[in-house]
């Protein structure tokens, strides 16, 4: 089973995707802040794809993102943000290293984000 | 010959009336006896004639009677035959018969004539020839030897014959001669008479012509002749002479009148020649002495009038190399003091002398003048010493020269102003010109007037570089200046002050009231109380801040600070100054930092709402994946989802009026773009008492862009026409693609808007609604603003608007 990890400081947020993609068959963990993503990431669990919320207290989106990029460039991840500037990101993002992600809006329809998820993450 | 002809009429051209007349009269008269001549020869001839006539006929008589005598002898020598019939008588009639013979001929040459008295005549021959033959009858009869009865019998018819010519005869001389004698004779005397008219009437004409030849002599030649003598006489200046005036009342009597009054008047008009000789030589004293006159005066004027150029000269707008170009120009083309046409004018700067105009200057001395120092040469000296240098010679003064240098003078007139020099005025003269007293003086007057114009224009110059420097500063701080004086209660404004009121000098506010008609109505009492306060209170220092409406109406915020000075007089009058400055643009600014703070305020509150939203949203989603039999409930849900979704739309409009940028791009049919939304609110309006009407054009492009925002702005305006609509009335909502571009129409029946609410429509919080953000219509204009396209309202109160979105194809 693919494994998705949440990272979003919103525990609302994080209980609706976490019900969702475990119904939609992902396993999931979800974290509130990048710093305990970042930590799950070096334990060395498996993990398959990533949720980002942009906008965070401490640690931005962003700047998980770019902690993350050396190690784990390969990893797919969907960046979830309720601004505005959300293409402004995209060179941000692929300067990182990254080259398998998509962009959501918040709120998204959670239909939308299963297919962002789909598309980037090809099931077993 | 042509030349001979022409001498002749020369020749007659030359001759005198008289002559004239005379010939004329000649040439008549010669005529006249030319034809006298012919006719009387002509009458001669006739009478020659008669007479050669009358001749022939008496000889034919005389013959005829001759032949008649022999006719009459034959007879008898024949009465002698018959009775003893002697042939003796036979031969001697024979001999008088042959002699007839010969008569006749005679006769029949001389009346062989056409004449009718000859013919008369030839008649008679004819018988003389009848008693021929007879004749020779009976000499044949003899020559034969006939008998002399035979002989008788011939005679017996001689007789007759004899008897009828002897009738004859006695008739042409009885009758016929009567009648010839009587008509040549009647011939005869009308030539006679002919003759004597003819000469009668020449001598008449001669006499005639006499006459005529003596009238015209007296009449015209005398008078000719005495008019020529007149004029003569007045040709030698002898005025005294008068024809003697005759009776004539012809031309030559009004001529010799004419004539006579002309030498009268000019008689007593003319004064004698000595006395108009000395007339003439005081004249000529006289003129020369206006002469004199006349050139002092017209010295003075050209010295005047150039004078005058030169002050009109040093008040214009040029630069000092121009102004002195001209004056030189000028200078050097005055006809006096015999200047030459060289020259130059040298301005101070330190030191030393620097050329700023020349005239006809050699290159070596443009070159070598045009940086000269004081003391040098001519000018420099001038310089130096401050004083006119005149020379008139090339000498040891003159320092700087050049090969080929020609002899000449100078006058080198520095330019003073008080005792500070400012410059030096060359002049040239020619070599040898004696010094002139009142060139210098012009010379001077000339430098003075430069002097004048050099230092009002470093004045001027420095005024205007520190009045530039005050409008550069008012201009860029976008400020002017102004007074105001109590007593006259009026305005002056500074330039810049023009800008801010966008009105030109004559339609600036002249006085108080004028400022108050063009402040903004809102502050308007504002104005007035501030007014009231810096006069009671006599304040010393004041600001106060007001919108005026500008000329083109748009509004302009100014802020006005000043100060209070008293007047020395009238008593009590006093005297406001200060600054105006446009503040329109700062409080621009101050409402954009509002609305930037406010768009970080919205976009924190929208982040924040985006959250719950998302929470919301996202657990009507997990529910609507349950099996949900319900089907209002699943209704409820899907309704909650939907409107979640519209609300995170709203929220980025929201956003994007702080910083505005595109959502995501679809392409779409425009009228289901649309109807869309009006499906969604058609039913709520119909309960409203509002009908919408669908207008929807075909053929129309699709869009390619944001069709969520376009939903929005719809929407927005769907919702302001419904609510404008108070009891019912009807939106009609037209799409329509002309002329490149595409429209979009929501006209309803409403109650319409103010022109001054239709100013304000896209201004950000401005709202008629009592619940109304402000925002709607502002965060509208910005989207379509986004996209490319325009927002326009047309309305009036009581007639309802009309809201077109209007977008390039190129921009769909």
């Amino acid at each position: 089973m693919q494994k998705i990890l949440i990272i979003d400081d919103e525990p609302g947020i994080r209980e609706i995707l976490k019900r969702y993609l475990t119904k939609s068959g992902y396993e999931v963990e979800a974290v509130s802040s990048g710093k305990d993503g970042i930590a799950i990431l070096d334990s060395g669990g498996k993990i398959d794809f990533l949720i980002v919320d942009m906008k965070m207290p401490e640690m931005k989106g962003i700047e998980v993102l770019k902690r993350i990029s050396q190690n784990y460039s390969h990893l797919p991840f969907v960046l979830l943000s309720g601004s505005l500037e959300l293409e402004e990101y995209i060179p941000v993002v692929q300067g990182f290293g990254f080259k398998k992600f998509e962009i959501g809006s918040k709120p998204i329809i959670l239909q939308e984000l299963l297919g962002l998820i789909q598309k980037l993450l090809p099931k077993e | 010959m042509i030349c001979l002809f022409r001498d002749r009429i020369c020749l007659f051209k030359n001759w005198k009336v008289k002559d004239k007349l005379f010939a004329g009269f000649g040439v008549i008269i010669f005529f006249l006896a030319a034809l006298s001549v012919f006719v009387f020869s002509a009458s001669l001839d006739i009478r020659q004639q008669v007479r050669r006539v009358e001749l022939r006929y008496f000889s034919a008589i005389n013959l005829s009677s001759a032949l008649n005598i022999e006719i009459s002898r034959i007879q008898h020598i024949l009465g002698h035959f018959a009775s003893d019939n002697s042939t003796e008588y036979l031969r001697e009639a024979k001999i008088h018969t042959d002699k007839f013979v010969i008569m006749l001929a005679e006769f029949r040459d001389l009346v062989q004539d056409e004449s009718d008295k000859l013919l008369e005549l030839d008649k008679l021959a004819e018988q003389f020839d009848d008693y021929n033959r007879a004749s020779e009858g009976w000499v044949r009869l003899i020559e034969a030897g006939g008998r002399p009865q035979e002989v008788k019998e011939q005679i017996q018819d001689m007789h007759r014959i004899e008897g009828v010519v002897e009738r004859r005869i006695d008739d042409i001389q009885n009758e016929d001669y009567a009648d010839l004698s009587e008509s040549l004779a009647a011939i005869d005397h009308l030539s006679q008479h002919l003759q004597t008219v003819v000469i009668s009437m020449f001598l008449l004409m001669a006499l005639l012509g006499a006459w005529i030849s003596r009238a015209l002599t007296k009449n015209i030649g005398l008078q000719v002749a005495r008019l020529m003598e007149g004029t003569r006489r007045i040709s030698e200046k002898d005025f005294s002479y008068q024809i003697p005036a005759g009776k004539q009342d012809d031309e030559f009597g009004s001529l010799i009148n004419s004539f006579n009054w002309m030498t009268r008047h000019l008689q007593e008009t003319t004064v004698s020649k000595s006395e108009l000789e000395k007339a003439v030589v005081s004249l000529e004293s006289e003129v020369s002495a206006r002469r004199k006159a006349e050139d002092n005066l017209r010295q003075n004027y050209l010295i005047q009038s150039s004078l005058n150029s030169f002050l009109r000269l040093s008040l214009e707008d040029e630069t000092f190399e121009d102004i002195f170009d001209s004056a030189l120009g000028i200078l050097l083309t005055i006809p006096l003091f015999s200047f030459q046409s060289k020259g130059a004018i040298f301005l101070a700067e330190g030191q030393h002398l620097i050329m700023k105009a020349q005239r006809n200057l050699s290159p070596y001395l443009c070159k070598e003048c045009a940086y000269l120092p004081f003391g040098k040469c001519l000018c420099g000296k001038a310089a130096e010493t401050k004083k006119t240098q005149f020379v008139n010679a090339l000498d040891e003064g003159h320092e700087v020269r050049y090969d080929g240098i020609k002899p000449h003078g100078h006058y080198c007139v520095p330019i003073l102003f008080g005792e500070e020099l400012l410059g030096v005025l060359n002049m040239y003269i020619s070599a040898q010109e004696p010094y002139d007293q009142k060139a210098e003086e012009f010379l001077k007057a000339v430098t003075n007037i430069f002097a004048s114009m050099i230092v009002r224009r470093r004045a001027e110059d420095a005024l205007k570089k520190s009045e530039a420097n005050l409008s550069l500063a008012q201009h860029l701080a976008r400020m002017g200046s102004w007074d105001w004086r109590s007593d006259t209660d009026e305005f002056f404004w500074s330039k810049e002050a023009y800008a801010l009121f966008d009105r030109g000098p004559e339609e600036m506010p002249k006085n108080v009231d004028e400022l108050e008609k063009i402040i903004h109505a809102e502050d308007r009492e504002k104005f007035e109380r501030f007014y009231e306060k810096v006069i009671t209170e006599q304040r010393k220092l004041f600001s106060t801040e007001f919108r005026i409406i500008t000329k083109g109406g748009t509004e302009h915020f100014l802020r006005v600070e000043g100060s209070l000075k008293k007047r020395e007089e009238p008593e009590g009058a006093f005297e406001l100054a200060g600054t105006i400055r446009d503040m329109t643009f700062q409080k621009e600014i101050e409402k954009s930092q509002r609305l930037v703070q406010l768009g970080v305020l919205v976009a924190r509150v929208a982040h924040e709402v985006n959250n719950p939203l998302m929470v919301v949203s996202g657990h009507a989603q997990l529910a609507l994946m349950e099996n949900i039999k319900d089907a209002a409930l699943k209704r409820d849900l899907e309704v909650i989802v939907k409107e979640c979704d519209r609300a995170k739309y709203i929220i980025q409009r929201l956003l994007s009026f702080s910083k505005p940028s595109i959502g995501i791009e679809e392409e779409a049919d425009v009228n289901d773009t649309i109807d869309e939304i009006v499906g969604l609110l058609e039913h709520q309006y119909s309960l409203e008492n509002v009908a919408i009407i669908r207008n929807y054009g075909k053929g129309l492009p699709r869009l390619k862009t944001d069709k969520k925002s376009i939903q929005e702005v719809v929407s927005n305006l769907l919702n302001n026409a419904q609510e404008a609509i108070e009891d019912k009335g009807t939106i009609e909502i037209t799409t329509r693609f002309e002329k490149g571009a595409l429209e979009i129409e929501i006209r309803d029946t409403g109650a319409g808007m103010s022109e001054e609410v239709l100013s304000k429509v896209f201004d950000p919080f401005f709202s008629t609604k009592p619940m109304g953000t402000g925002l709607g219509l502002s965060v509208s204009y910005n989207i379509i603003k986004t996209l490319g396209g325009e927002l326009s309202f047309q309305s009036a109160s009581g007639k309802g608007t009309t809201a077109t979105i209007t977008m390039l194809v190129e921009n769909l």
